[in-house]
């Protein structure tokens, strides 16, 4: 019998696979590099990040040891998918206007303390960021990001 | 037949593309309308400013009323009630109390003074400070709403006055409108404002006194907050809205609208093709492009992201759960949930076609063997598949399913919980999906084979799943889980080959078999969950260093300094500093963390005025240090360090217009090992903060590890100089960590370590368990599971009562009339038995909280008592510390009604405890005369529990008042485990019982089922059934008499038919020897006449012979006639044979039948089928095979007509009886018949004119028909 119906199919499939097929892909966040960043080079990498809302760009620093504690109310430890969505979400609903780091310490135990300015709800608001590192094999990670 | 008239509305297919093109020319038109719509607002910015500035105000205000009307309609309820109820005009305390606890009332605070302004009645905690309960009675408060604000809280309040016979009373009612200070989580409390800030994406900033004045900086509009009276209460502002925001916050509406507006575009694709792909005769490639369609309009479900905006916010929220599966696809939990609902329609697909068509079982086995290959080695990734997402559900989530407080959880719980059911569905359908494939080739009639074939297959993957296990170097899942699984496909599989079972009865039983296999996934995970919570433990401990508490106060300070009432404290406007610098305390980051903590405000002399204290040395309160240093800006120091404990203290300036008019000083005390703060009050802690929310903190271990220094910070575990030196060796790889199982006590405990550094010197943190507290138990099980049963119960009886109210003869069914009685029977008892075990159970539970109060509070009474009596000249104060700090114990005295000692002074000091006892308390106690009173209390907006006991000092009557809050008990069973046990083992029962209702129902009535179909069976003419059913008893009886009916019937039947054969044949026999006489006798005549003229040599013999001879012949003719009649009325003529078109043949055919109950259909794409036959006989052909189907009580026939290079393929089949097996080689056979009315001549005839026209007439296998006839037939080409 022959295969009378491939026209249409070849037309269906066409027009169904134009839009990207997403599902294959398991794990789908970038994965971790194994280039070592210095301390500053990575506070330098999260202020672009936080300033243009790309997180994806500092994904890499974020696993299930960062501590998260944001002045929405989550707070705690989270799994490294869900602490992406989370502060991805965060910076989302909490328009960043600036970001910078004021004082950024690379002795053994990192960390940077920064003014974030956003708006939210048509109001203008001034946060305090904490952010500490830990090194975790070659990469440094984030141990701590909090926004008060 | 007539063309038919084309229809005057649009109809088919073109409906669907009309909807589709109306719906995309909409969402441009939106687009478009809304761009003008924003530009030409844009362009009159300031005007549209103002209105939209004033249309947020009116929004305001209406939500105001609606909050003011409802106070106010409660204060008359409430009035109405006492009024109504008043017994000779007195007041009676429990009545009112009763009043006040009816459900209108839940969300207000109550109170009610008699005429001498005592209180007479406080339902939730007294909010009104000493000195301000007076105010409730003045004139210009009464029948008039205003705004009351205590440090913690601000209040909207009416007053109303009641006048009896007893005299005149003040009945104050208030709403809950803001809070200053922490309360804790849960409580219900809708803010003031709230509403208009969600529709118009606005932060409203509420100023609750009359005298607020508007900013005079430009940037913000303001409105005065007007009573129903009209009398100004206080003042609304905000920033004035931005363009940008008004664009984004306008646009999101028209944006939703759009989005909606894509996804009906993309649901009603599949109806305006579904001509095209109905035409697609694979049914696996139909199935494949449904799916594909399936996929993608989930991911454009995804891509609009729209669910934000519909659903509500907890179950949008990744914190909920967020996997990074699928770039997004399941990064929250309906995100998750609509994923698998789509999942789900994927494999209930993929399960129903395969079990349909049976494609790959029907393949060569060229195709079969490889195919059949790989998709049995296929099952075992899927199934670690399987095992992965269960793991993420526990994994990614901070969803703690096996520690929420309720039974039945919250929203997002309860959904992840339907999701990883449906999820858990979705694999097995998958893995039984695949096992028909492979197994339907080999299943046969033969029952006993079939089994056996089928034990193989199992016994194989079972040991295929344990190679898989074996094989894997980190397996998710252990052997017994794999077989379980496995085992359970398998009995899946057996119901629907063998017994099979309809897809519902399918789906219940798959959703048992997914509940107990999916909650012991989560149980397992859960476990490893709690080892992998060991690394966080850790991290907790190592987290904090003295540059995030500089961070932390600094911060603090920032945030405490622009506090309204810690500046209205310096002003003067505010008096109670104390109240003041906790609320400021507790909205801070040094109550978030649990520091011991202090907030101290000064005046701009650097004089303290107040402040709250946390479990913090005096001399770190207001250190000295800090009055002398310049402290123009912030300044944070460090007080001291000793070893782990460092003290830091920070001093800010509050400025109000510029002016400098005081300082606020935080302090803090930095324990660098202090994992939990066991002394900070539970009521004060974030619920969401715990420095480990997965395993039961007391049974953590946690031991710090230093050079020459070994610290146990939590646990029983210590380790020997051994097991010391062990650690130390230990080789931490990159990572800095390790995990050991240590040895303690003779019991097992796993550690993590992680390696620090920190100040130059190195620290081993362990956090471990002991590894019997890692194995799941029952309770785990029974949590989850019973809440599964629900959704699977839910789901059933919602699906029965659909069946019931649309399905009469479902309704009346025997079997479903057995089958609700069964459960009525069974189910109504257990659900009334379960009922009085919770009530009772609850009952207990609170009572043993009231024991456990009144010992704490006897104990308490006693060791009062033995200090008087030892020291009598000792103070209340003095008596009442020992004690507190002896027992460790909570407590407050009140006597005359009023607060007077507390053991948490800085809660009391700070308004947390209510300064006036509830008169509801003096009652019972004083007016009463009880000794103990327990009842509900409420602090911080957390309800609980208290107890009042009358105790006696020194001739001075005291009350003094225990609360659970501050006091934990430790209740032997909490009501969670009660729920657990008695709803869980119920449940347990509830499934058994379903499951053998049903089978009971099942086994009673498929005899009676099987005897109704066979009963049909007969009425359309099938003599033939066979009903094999051994049962006894009066069913047994009835089937013996059907069977016996059936072959009398048949047999008579027969003996009928060979009756009319002969009696026919007869008939025929009698009229053909009748014809043939006819001719015979004037023959004989003939001829005796003519041997008697031969022998009488007549003169005219030569005349008579002619003659004689002429009529012989003639008679000879007749007889002639008289055979070849009969020859054509035995046999079919002889068929004429010319080019004709097959398709018209046909059709005409298919006509005469249009009025009969059966539906024929002709499936062809051919425009001409040309061959060479006979018109009629065709015709008579197809007549008889329509007739054949008809009389095997067919409903559906189809005729489809296909061609290869040579021949016409016609195929026809039909849904009737079908032919049995052991006369399908007879069936062409001349006089073989199966009707009782039957020549046995229609087959036989039918296949020898298609043979007579070079074709070929078979008997084809059935599929999805009952019978299919195959006529193949030469093509002119």
């Amino acid at each position: 019998m022959k295969f009378y119906t491939f026209d249409i199919v070849k037309r269906a499939l066409f027009t169904l696979i134009l839009v990207p097929v997403l599902i294959v892909n398991i794990g789908a966040k970038s994965a971790k590099n194994s280039f070592q960043d210095e301390p500053v080079k990575v506070f330098s990498q999260m202020e672009s990040a936080i300033n243009s809302g790309d997180i994806s760009s500092i994904s890499r620093f974020i696993s299930s040891q960062t501590y998260i504690s944001l002045s929405n109310g989550e707070t705690g430890y989270f799994s490294s998918s869900q602490a992406y969505y989370i502060v991805q979400d965060f910076f989302k609903n909490y328009k960043v206007i600036s970001f910078k780091f004021r004082s950024v310490n690379d002795a053994d135990n990192p960390y940077g303390i920064g003014s974030l300015v956003y708006e939210f709800r048509n109001r203008r608001v001034t946060a305090q960021v904490f952010v500490s590192l830990t090194k975790s094999g070659n990469n440094w990670l984030i141990s701590q990001f909090t926004v008060k | 037949m007539k063309p038919a008239r084309p229809s005057k509305y649009i109809t088919g297919e073109k409906k669907y593309f009309t909807a589709i093109t109306l719906l995309i020319t909409m969402i441009f038109l939106a687009g478009f309308i809304s761009r003008v719509y924003l530009d030409k607002k844009a362009n009159n910015w300031d005007i549209h400013q103002v209105n939209l500035s004033r249309g947020i105000t009116e929004k305001f205000k209406e939500e105001f009323s609606e909050r003011e009307r409802a106070i106010i309609d409660a204060a008359s309820l409430l009035k109405f009630l006492i009024r109504d109820h008043s017994n000779n005009g007195i007041m009676q305390t429990e009545r009112l109390y009763s009043f006040a606890g009816e459900g209108q009332f839940d969300n207000y605070h109550i109170v009610v003074l008699d005429s001498a302004l005592n209180v007479i009645m406080v339902n939730r905690g007294f909010i009104f400070l000493k000195g301000e309960v007076e105010n409730l009675s003045k004139s210009d408060r009464i029948a008039s709403s205003f705004f009351y604000e205590n440090p913690l809280a601000s209040y909207l309040v009416f007053s109303d006055t009641l006048i009896t016979a007893k005299g005149k009373y003040y009945i104050t009612i208030a709403d809950l409108v803001n809070r200053k200070a922490f309360y804790a989580e849960g409580s219900r409390y809708t803010p003031l404002g709230e509403k208009t800030e969600r529709s118009s994406s606005l932060k409203l900033n509420l100023s609750f006194t009359a005298d607020a004045v508007p900013n005079p900086d430009g940037r913000e509009f303001s409105s005065p907050i007007l009573n129903s009276s009209g009398k100004k209460i206080g003042l609304v502002s905000f920033t004035r809205p931005g363009l940008r925001n008004y664009i984004e916050s306008a646009g999101a509406p028209v944006s939703l609208l759009q989005s909606l507006m894509v996804v009906a575009v993309a649901l009603l694709i599949p109806f305006a093709v579904r001509r095209d792909t109905s035409k697609i005769r694979q049914p696996s490639i139909r199935l494949a492009l449904v799916i594909i369609y399936l996929i993608f309009l989930r991911v454009l479900i995804y891509l609009l992201e729209f669910t934000s905006h519909i659903f509500p916010e907890e179950l949008t929220d990744p914190a909920k759960f967020a996997s990074g599966f699928g770039l997004g696809i399941v990064k929250s939990p309906i995100d998750f949930t609509l994923t698998v609902i789509f999942f789900w329609i994927i494999c209930l697909l993929i399960f129903r076609n395969s079990v349909k068509n049976k494609s790959i079982a029907k393949a060569s086995a060229k195709v079969f063997i490889p195919v059949s290959f790989v998709l049995i080695l296929s099952i075992f990734p899927l199934i670690r598949a399987y095992a992965a997402s269960v793991k993420s559900i526990i994994f990614d989530s901070s969803i703690r399913y096996f520690k929420e407080p309720e039974i039945f959880p919250a929203l997002p719980t309860a959904l992840m919980n339907f999701a990883g059911l449906l999820m858990s569905i979705s694999f097995f359908l998958i893995f039984v999906s695949i096992l028909y494939a492979v197994y339907s080739r080999f299943h046969k009639s033969d029952k006993r084979k079939s089994l056996a074939v089928l034990i193989l297959f199992l016994a194989v993957m079972s040991g295929l799943g344990i190679v898989f296990i074996e094989i894997q170097k980190q397996p998710l899942i252990n052997i017994p889980i794999i077989l379980t699984i496995i085992l359970f496909s398998f009995i899946l599989l057996f119901l629907t080959v063998f017994e099979k079972k309809s897809l519902l009865n399918l789906l219940w039983t798959a959703s048992v078999f997914s509940a107990v296999t999916g909650v012991t996934l989560l149980n397992l995970f859960n476990s490893d969950l709690e080892r992998e919570s060991l690394k966080t433990t850790a991290l907790e401990v190592n987290r904090r260093s003295e540059n995030l508490i500089y961070f932390l106060l600094n911060e603090s300070l920032l945030n405490i300094s622009t506090s309204p009432d810690i500046k209205n404290v310096l002003n003067g406007k505010h008096t109670d500093a104390n109240s003041a610098a906790f609320a400021a305390w507790s909205v801070s980051s040094l109550r978030k963390e649990a520091f011991n903590s202090s907030v101290t405000i000064l005046n701009n002399k650097k004089k303290p005025l107040g402040g709250f204290v946390m479990n913090l040395a005096p001399e770190y309160v207001d250190p000295f240090v800090l009055r002398y240093l310049d402290t123009t800006n912030s300044l944070v120091v460090k007080l001291d360090s000793k070893e782990e404990l460092s003290h830091f203290s920070g001093i800010t300036g509050v400025y109000e217009k510029g002016e400098l008019t005081g300082y606020v000083v935080a302090s803090v005390e930095f324990d660098r090992d202090m994992i939990v703060n066991q002394k900070f009050p539970e009521v004060l802690r974030s619920r969401n903060i715990k420095i480990n929310s997965v395993i039961d903190p007391q049974n953590l271990n946690i031991v710090v590890y230093e050079k020459g220094k070994t610290k146990k910070l939590q646990g029983d575990f210590y380790p020997d100089k051994e097991q010391e030196n062990i650690i130390w060796q230990t080789n931490f790889a990159g990572f800095n960590e390790s995990w050991q199982t240590l040895e303690f006590n003779s019991e097992k405990y796993l550690f993590y370590f992680l390696k620090t550094q920190k100040g130059g010197k190195e620290r081993i943190i362990s956090a471990g368990l002991k590894e019997k507290e890692l194995s799941w138990g029952l309770f785990n099980f029974f949590k989850l599971f019973i809440l599964q049963v629900f959704y699977i119960i839910i789901f059933y009886f919602g699906y029965l009562v659909y069946r019931n109210l649309t399905f009469t003869e479902y309704r009346h069914s025997y079997r479903s009339q057995l089958f609700i009685s069964f459960l009525i029977i069974a189910l109504l008892p257990l659900i009334a038995i379960a009922i009085y075990n919770r009530m009772n159970e609850s009952k207990k539970s609170l009572q043993m909280l009231r024991t456990a109060l009144v010992e704490k509070s006897q104990l308490l009474e006693n060791h009062i008592t033995q200090q008087i009596k030892s020291n009598p000249a000792k103070s209340p104060e003095t008596i009442f510390n020992n004690a507190a700090r002896e027992l460790n114990t909570s407590f407050a005295v009140y006597a005359g009604g009023e607060l007077k000692y507390s053991s948490l002074a800085n809660l009391a000091s700070a308004g947390i405890l209510p300064w006036k006892l509830s008169p509801r308390v003096t009652h019972q106690l004083l007016s009463v005369g009880a000794n103990e009173f327990f009842t509900g209390d409420n602090i911080l907006g957390e309800s609980s529990y208290s107890l009042y006991k009358k105790i006696n000092l020194s001739g001075t009557d005291y009350i003094v008042s225990i609360n659970e809050s501050l006091n934990p008990v430790n209740v032997v069973v909490t009501v969670l485990e009660i729920d657990v046990f008695v709803i869980g083992i119920y449940s347990f029962a509830v499934v058994i019982i379903i499951l053998l209702s049903g089978l009971l129902s099942n086994r009673i009535s498929q005899p009676i089922a099987k005897l109704t179909k066979a009963t049909k069976s007969i009425a359309h003419g099938d003599l033939n059934v066979n009903l094999d059913i051994k049962q006894k008893g009066e069913i047994g009886e009835l089937i013996e008499g059907f069977k016996f009916m059936t072959g009398e019937i048949r047999r008579n039947q027969k003996e009928l038919a060979e009756q009319e054969r002969e009696m026919a044949w007869r008939e025929i026999a009698k009229q053909v020897a009748h014809e043939i006489k006819n001719p015979l006798t004037p023959m004989k005549l003939s001829i005796q006449q003519l041997i008697a003229s031969h022998q009488d040599k007549a003169p005219d013999f030569d005349e008579i012979f002619n003659k004689i001879t002429a009529t012989v012949l003639n008679q000879v003719d007749i007889l002639s006639q008289i055979a070849n009649e009969f020859s054509r009325f035995a046999k079919m003529p002889s068929a004429k044979l010319e080019k004709i078109d097959l398709l018209p043949v046909i059709r005409d055919v298919l006509v005469l039948y249009t009025d009969e109950k059966v539906k024929l259909t002709f499936n062809t794409k051919k425009k001409k089928a040309l061959i060479m036959g006979d018109t009629s006989q065709l015709r008579r052909m197809m007549i008889n095979f329509i007739r054949n189907s008809i009389q095997a009580g067919a409903k559906k026939i189809q005729f489809e007509l296909t061609s290869n290079e040579e021949f016409f393929d016609l195929i026809i089949a039909d849904d009737g009886a079908g032919i049995p097996e052991e006369v399908k080689g007879k069936i062409f056979n001349k006089n073989f018949t199966t009707k009782p009315g039957g020549m046995g001549l229609g087959l036989k005839l039918s296949k020898r004119f298609i043979e007579s026209l070079g074709g070929r007439l078979q008997l084809e296998p059935g599929g999805d028909w009952k019978t299919v006839f195959k006529v193949t037939l030469p093509q002119i080409l």
